[in-house]
């Protein structure tokens, strides 16, 4: 009888840690779908827990870790897609930062609030109602707008503003990629090297803050942004990503 | 002897400097097996000078002699060994130094996963284990949740096969951490590593992890051309592999604790209130047991240095190459120096401090400064620099041995030159003022002469003539200065020094009579001329000796009023009817011992007072190199 009372006191405790560590935050988001490993290092700790079934609450502060998985984020106005091998802090509602991998914002546009603000390694994104993916590269930190309009900040003081425009006629574009299918990724790869190789870059200013328009990507890497029409690599990312998150 | 050394012979020092410098840096940078060996052998001496002890937060508990004695061989019953780690739960953290990989019965598994669960515990996987299993999805989350994810540009070694502990027991512990440690070339333990790849994760050290754990601070690892180990500020540096050089303490120093007391009636787990204990078998027959630069070492006190020197600051950061390289230069430059020093017991004394004090900056960096100073390389770089020195400065004065013979050979007697050649320092080149007695002869009538006979036949002569007459001057170890047509002007008491030079030069000269009485004969045998006549004019005086021209060319030789007053004198001979005319100096040194006779007065340019000249009476003296006596009676000739 002792025995049995005693375990019964270590599960009452037990379910009681989970109350309190549930009523220890409001949940910002949920991870709503994941495949492969998924972890969440909760805010101030060091030792990550499973992602487990979802979905899974996120609490502000929390870092969501993808390894060889992918995990699908929803609050209630965004849904927030990262590839594999990222990592996603979740500071608040209006803040987030990506310090590893690709992650795909995809925004609504909020009333009268400041929309919300990505921060990279390099920039902070500022958006009302986008979509748009994120990729750090480790040499450098790149953005793809795909919808809307984000404003890009940089935090480390000025950069060198360049624009590439291709020397050849025709443009290796993302609305051009999508047409030609998965079946022609490597051709099409292929021709956005040599494709690359012919771009002529022009500079713009010395600037803080960038303006981004659809169908651009921006390539900041030290003192420098890149701005060009989004390219094959980027556009293809953005395009695995929402086929991945389609299926879910 | 002065170090002037020709524009080929520094060029061909400096490049030789520079191999050495660069090969010194390029054996540090990659240094292959036995370089590190032996490099080690010098460095790894120093920690026996480490003062530090390790943080008495860390606890070694150790499955020693006294555990087995009370709970059997190890391995234990798994429930047994639960009821030791039951009482850990007081701890701030438990770091397993083994892995749990081959399943016994259940309820053992479960009741030691349980133990684990009671306290933060960090559990061991082996990376290319020797049983390795393919993780479930549950211990893939388990996984995933104990890599690192804070990681840039940093290469680690890695595998996609890893020895763990069975499910049950895994499921109590709070995170993984490898237990793989690497030797150096040598098979000696001196570096932890940061972590290892496993399944394109990247799996942290036992130390790291249960360090991640105590500080409540995230890993970070940076790569690049200086890759860290970061928690928050505090930054730990890491080579280009990802290691760390350790800092070893004495075993003894740490606080250790037998297992055997967890089981005794009386123990208290709040003895272990926020310890970080380390959890390993040191029983001999089971333990692993690694070499270190102090001796033989539990394996699981290389993961408790390692925590051991992050919580009391004891971590050590290895020069990189560009600095090393730059130390190299500096030192090999000042040793490079130590050339200028004359004598060698100087330079081997300065070589001497120079690697002691190579050898003791690595031992002060290493104790004040937590740098690790290789010094080996820089004490072989001394040694070889050394070599380098003194075997430019041998062939340097080889050359300059050679130089002096060759300067020197055609005025001097051999027997001279040896002497020069052997003691330098007798030889002072350069303008020297100093008492010389100079002597000047010349063939009489000999200008008429030539210009009534043939240029061969004058040839022939003159070589019959010269032979002689400079063997007389070098028998008597006069310095042949030059000959000027048929004249000779030879020098005594320069170079070298000669205290009888005034009575030498009087021989040479009486000597060089009789050489002529033996030449007529052969001239007369021979057909070729009618006798020649010599004077000889000998005066001592002041005068300015040495090496005296241009750079084009120069002489040894001798100027001054004396030098002037000898070819004067030696002018003089037809005019007075005597063979030999001597100054009223030479005549004071030389009239005790030859017989003169006093000719008169003249006067000289530069002196205020007439000079009084002499002729030496030489077929009164017996020819010194003969000793044979003049044939006809002197009176006879006179005149």
């Amino acid at each position: 009888v002792k025995k049995v009372a005693a375990s019964a006191v270590l599960l009452a405790s037990l379910a009681s840690a989970a109350a309190v560590r549930a009523a220890d935050c409001v949940p910002i988001a949920h991870v709503t779908n994941l495949e492969g490993q998924v972890s969440i290092k909760p805010a101030g700790k060091v030792v990550k827990r499973s992602a487990g079934k979802t979905p899974s609450p996120l609490c502000a502060g929390d870092e969501i870790h993808t390894f060889q998985g992918r995990a699908l984020i929803k609050s209630d106005q965004d849904q927030i897609t990262l590839d594999r091998d990222s990592v996603l802090l979740i500071k608040s509602q209006e803040h987030a930062s990506v310090s590893r991998g690709k992650v795909l914002f995809d925004i609504q546009k909020r009333g009268t609030s400041t929309g919300l603000q990505v921060a990279t390694r390099l920039s902070v994104i500022g958006v009302k109602g986008t979509s748009f993916l994120v990729a750090d590269k480790g040499s450098g930190v790149s953005v793809a707008l795909a919808e809307g309009v984000v404003d890009v900040a940089s935090t480390q003081g000025q950069l060198g503003h360049y624009r590439e425009k291709p020397a050849a006629a025709k443009e290796a574009t993302f609305e051009d990629f999508k047409r030609e299918g998965a079946a022609a990724v490597d051709k099409e790869k292929q021709a956005f090297a040599a494709y690359k190789d012919q771009v002529q870059r022009e500079f713009v200013a010395y600037v803080e803050n960038i303006t981004m328009e659809a169908g651009t990507e921006l390539e900041i890497s030290g003192q420098t942004a890149v701005e060009r029409k989004t390219g094959a690599e980027l556009g293809s990312d953005l395009q695995a990503l929402r086929t991945w998150r389609a299926s879910r | 002897m002065p170090v002037e050394l020709s524009r080929s012979q520094g060029v061909r020092l400096a490049g030789i400097f520079l191999g050495i410098a660069l090969g010194l840096s390029a054996l540090f940078h990659w240094q292959p097996g036995p370089t590190a060996g032996l490099a080690s052998a010098v460095s790894d001496t120093y920690y026996r000078f480490n003062p530090h002890a390790p943080s008495a937060d860390v606890v070694f508990l150790k499955v020693d002699h006294d555990a087995v004695k009370r709970l059997g061989r190890w391995p234990w019953s798994r429930d047994a060994l639960a009821e030791g780690v039951a009482k850990l739960d007081k701890t701030a953290a438990v770091a397993l130094d083994m892995v749990f990989s081959e399943p016994t019965t259940p309820a053992q598994d479960q009741a030691l996963g349980a133990a684990f669960g009671k306290a933060t515990t960090v559990g061991g996987i082996f990376i290319n284990g020797v049983l390795p299993s393919q993780p479930d999805e549950a211990t893939m989350n388990l996984l995933a949740n104990s890599a690192l994810t804070d990681i840039h540009d940093i290469v680690l070694g890695g595998s996609d096969a890893v020895e763990l502990s069975v499910p049950d027991v895994l499921s109590g512990l709070t995170t993984l951490a490898s237990l793989n440690t690497l030797p150096d070339a040598d098979e000696r333990f001196r570096h932890y590593p940061a972590g290892f790849r496993l399944f394109k994760m990247v799996q942290p050290s036992l130390g790291v992890q249960t360090l991640q754990i105590v500080l409540n601070t995230p890993a970070s690892l940076q790569g690049g051309t200086d890759p860290t180990l970061g928690f928050g500020t505090r930054k730990i540096q890491l080579d280009r592999d990802g290691y760390t050089r350790l800092n070893f303490y004495p075993v003894a120093r740490f606080k250790a604790m037998s297992m055997a007391r967890l089981y005794e009636p009386g123990f208290d787990p709040a003895t272990l209130t926020g310890k970080i204990v380390v959890l390993g078998v040191t029983e001999a027959g089971v333990t692993d047991i690694r070499a270190t630069p102090l001796g033989q070492y539990p394996g699981a006190l290389l993961h408790a240095t390692f925590l051991a020197n992050a919580l009391g600051g004891h971590t050590l950061s290895e020069l990189r190459t560009p600095t090393m390289g730059t130390v190299i230069v500096i030192v090999l430059a000042i040793t490079l120096l130590v050339m200028l020093l004359r004598q060698l017991w100087l330079r081997l004394l300065a070589y001497g401090l120079l690697i002691a004090g190579s050898y003791g900056a690595g031992a002060l960096l290493y104790l004040y400064a937590g740098f690790w100073l290789e010094s080996a390389f820089l004490i072989v770089g001394i040694l070889l620099t050394a070599m380098l020195v003194e075997t430019s400065l041998l062939s340097h004065s080889k050359l300059h041995t050679e130089k002096l013979r060759t300067a020197f050979s055609t005025y001097l007697p051999p027997s001279l030159v040896n002497r020069i050649v052997d003691d330098p320092d007798k030889l002072k080149l350069g303008g020297e003022k100093k008492v010389i007695t100079v002597l000047f002869s010349d063939i009489r009538g000999f200008t008429s002469m030539s210009e009534s006979i043939e240029a061969d036949q004058l040839a022939t002569i003159l070589g019959l003539y010269f032979q002689p007459m400079t063997e007389a001057i070098f028998k008597q170890g006069g310095t042949l200065d030059k000959y000027i047509g048929d004249a000779i002007m030879a020098l005594f008491n320069a170079p070298l020094d000669q205290p009888d030079h005034a009575l030498a030069a009087c021989r040479a000269a009486i000597a060089m009579q009789y050489a002529q009485l033996r030449i007529n004969e052969v001239l007369q045998k021979q057909g070729l001329a009618e006798q020649l006549r010599t004077g000889i004019g000998v005066n001592t005086g002041q005068a300015v000796v040495g090496n005296l021209g241009s750079s084009i060319r120069f002489n040894y030789t001798a100027v001054g009023d004396s030098v002037n007053l000898a070819s004067r004198l030696e002018s003089s001979t037809k005019k007075v009817g005597a063979d030999i005319v001597i100054g009223e100096s030479t005549h004071a040194l030389v009239k005790d011992a030859l017989p003169c006779r006093a000719l008169g007065e003249i006067s000289v340019a530069g002196k205020e007072r007439p000079q009084t000249i002499y002729e030496l009476c030489w077929k009164d003296v017996p020819d010194p190199a003969t000793g044979e006596r003049h044939k006809a009676p002197a009176t006879a000739v006179a005149g």
